[in-house]
């Protein structure tokens, strides 16, 4: 089972550039969590803090309840997944995967053991890429060594930083369908850096979505999206169309999100509103259907079988009770 | 394009052609340049005979070993140090630094420091020194692509796995840049051996190196082939440094 990882006030300055502002977040051992936002939002750097590579300015760091904040990165336990994989240019798949049971001095029957027990975990061919120099792999490939050199110490704690941004997105899919599979059968705590909301939900139990330092909303996928916090969280993670309250007649401050799959077009809706179809692109199971009302551009995404093409006017809306209203 | 490609050449010709003929000299059985009297290995047998100059080369030979370790070295902190600074720019520009006016300044000071200070540094510390001047920046810009090449998360990586600072250099950053340690070092080594300015404004009529020999020789139109062949052994380290460096560098394409 994972440890549990928890930050307390974590603040990181560079210079006048305060990276992270007083960010708290605690994360349940064997939990899959995604750091989701822009970039510039801070979500490597708290990675690189619980990692140790960042000692922060202020704050504490806890892994497993043990307070780690003044630990170098060596003897924080935990495993790490890098953006560029960082991968050591100079040995073979075989020592790139067993570099951590080296320094471990584990005996060299057993590192030979566990590192084809790696490879399979990612189903690498123990036979055919233990020899095999780093750059000669593909870069799918390549994601999958540098998992496996992670996973080989088995970590309680497994930290990844956009891992699979250089890749295709067919294999995309399949190493984050596998590094699910992977966390569930292994059971260590998992944190995922991404920018993609794409990817968030498919690996995490939830999300953590921040911008500028700040830790804007924790929660489930349907949390944020249901109820998100502020209009950057309705418009960061997923769709949305945001209206001014007051256009709607909902009161003078605050933004009415309505999502996209509760406009309909034409059909029964408790609120109605007349205008324009300007654009409509087919997206495979519906059509995204953008209509043109006061000034305003309202996405809707409806059934293939509806009828509607550019230049129509059309008569849309939603029920009132699918509209979520917030602040700022 | 045709022009520039005879241009190319020709300039080509006009380096290395000389430096054929010097070697063609050396195994030439006539003392006379322009008479080709057969082949032969006299006056390479003389070399070997000839004292002064086996001093000259093992002068040049120990000064050029100790600048190219140390300043190879000291490039390599400078490099990793400096890396991603914009002081790089400094060592860039010492580099390509006149190599006249660096070698008087050195000679001026060491003259202040000989009369003010009762120090002197002439000879073998004062060519050290002032080889050293120019070589350290050139190691330091020689490596700092390398070190780079090795980039902080591979050194990151490391260290999440355990590795200590020291683990980490010894079993990561050394291995990495041990070629273009190799390949800088030979560089700096050939540089150093060759070099004949820096050295005649440095050293002291008791310390000859093999390019000062070359040239008390050859300047004064003393054209005597035991020189040529001088000339001829002094190409070796510096082609093989030339190759190797290109073979080491090779490694991190």
């Amino acid at each position: 089972m994972g440890l549990s990882v928890e930050l307390k006030d974590v603040s990181v300055q560079y210079g006048s550039f305060q990276a992270l502002k007083g960010v708290s977040l605690f994360v349940e051992g064997g939990e899959g969590l995604v750091l989701l936002g822009p970039s510039g939002s801070g979500k490597s750097t708290l990675l690189r803090t619980i990692a140790g590579l960042i000692t922060p300015t202020r704050g504490r760091v806890y892994i497993g309840g043990r307070d780690v904040t003044e630990l170098p990165p060596d003897r924080r336990g935990v495993s790490m997944v890098f953006q560029d994989l960082a991968l050591f240019p100079h040995l073979d798949v075989f020592e790139n995967v067993a570099f951590g049971l080296r320094i471990r001095k584990v005996p060299d029957d057993e590192v030979r053991r566990k590192v084809r027990w790696a490879l399979e975990l990612v189903r690498l061919d123990p036979d055919l890429f233990l020899k095999r120099r780093v750059h000669e792999l593909s870069g799918g490939q390549q994601q999958r060594v540098a998992l496996a050199r992670a996973l080989v110490v088995e970590p309680e704690v497994l930290l990844l930083d956009e891992p699979f941004s250089h890749v295709d997105l067919d294999i995309k899919n399949r190493l984050l369908e596998e590094l699910k599979i992977l966390h569930s059968k292994l059971g260590f705590t998992l944190i995922y850096v991404t920018h993609d909301r794409f990817e968030a939900v498919e690996i995490g139990d939830r999300i953590a979505l921040m911008k500028e330092g700040e830790m804007v909303q924790v929660g489930k996928p349907i949390e944020l999206y249901k109820k998100p916090k502020n209009r950057f969280v309705a418009e960061f993670f997923g769709e949305a169309n945001i209206v001014p309250t007051s256009a709607l007649g909902l009161g003078e401050k605050g933004y009415a999100v309505i999502r996209p799959e509760d406009v309909v077009i034409g059909g029964n809706a408790t609120y109605k509103l007349k205008g324009q179809v300007v654009d409509v692109t087919f997206l495979w199971h519906y059509l995204k259907v953008e209509i043109q009302s006061n000034g305003h551009i309202y996405k809707a995404y409806v059934d293939l079988e509806t009828p509607v093409s550019v230049g129509d006017v059309v008569e849309f809306g939603w029920d009132v009770r699918d509209v979520y209203v917030v602040e700022e | 394009m045709r022009v520039l490609r005879i241009y190319t050449w020709a300039l080509i010709a006009a380096m290395y052609v000389p430096i054929g003929v010097v070697v063609v000299l050396s195994f030439n059985n006539s003392k006379l340049p322009y008479v080709w009297g057969g082949f032969t290995l006299r006056w390479y047998q003389a070399l070997f005979g000839w004292d002064l100059a086996w001093q000259a080369v093992l002068n040049s030979t120990v000064i050029a070993l100790g600048v190219a370790l140390l300043s190879t070295l000291l490039g390599l902190f400078m490099a990793y140090t400096l890396r991603g600074d914009r002081y790089i720019a400094f060592s860039q520009g010492a580099v390509v630094m006149p190599e006249v006016s660096e070698a008087l300044a050195f000679a001026a000071a060491l003259s202040l420091l000989k009369d003010y200070a009762n120090v002197n540094l002439f000879g073998p510390v004062g060519v050290f020194l002032a080889h050293l001047a120019y070589t350290l920046p050139m190691a330091h810009v020689l490596m700092a692509p390398y070190v780079s090449y090795v980039g902080r998360n591979v050194v990151e990586a490391a260290r999440i796995l355990g590795a200590s600072e020291l683990r980490t250099v010894l079993s990561v950053i050394a291995p990495i840049l041990f070629p273009a340690f190799i390949a800088t070092f030979l560089i700096v080594f050939a540089n150093s051996f060759d070099t004949y300015i820096k050295t005649a404004f440095t050293t002291s009529p008791d310390f000859i190196t093999a390019p000062i020999l070359l040239w008390n020789y050859a300047a004064r139109g003393r054209g005597d082939p035991t020189i040529y062949a001088l000339a001829s052994l002094m190409l070796i380290p510096s082609i093989a440094a030339a190759v190797i460096y290109f073979r080491a560098v090779k490694r991190y394409s």
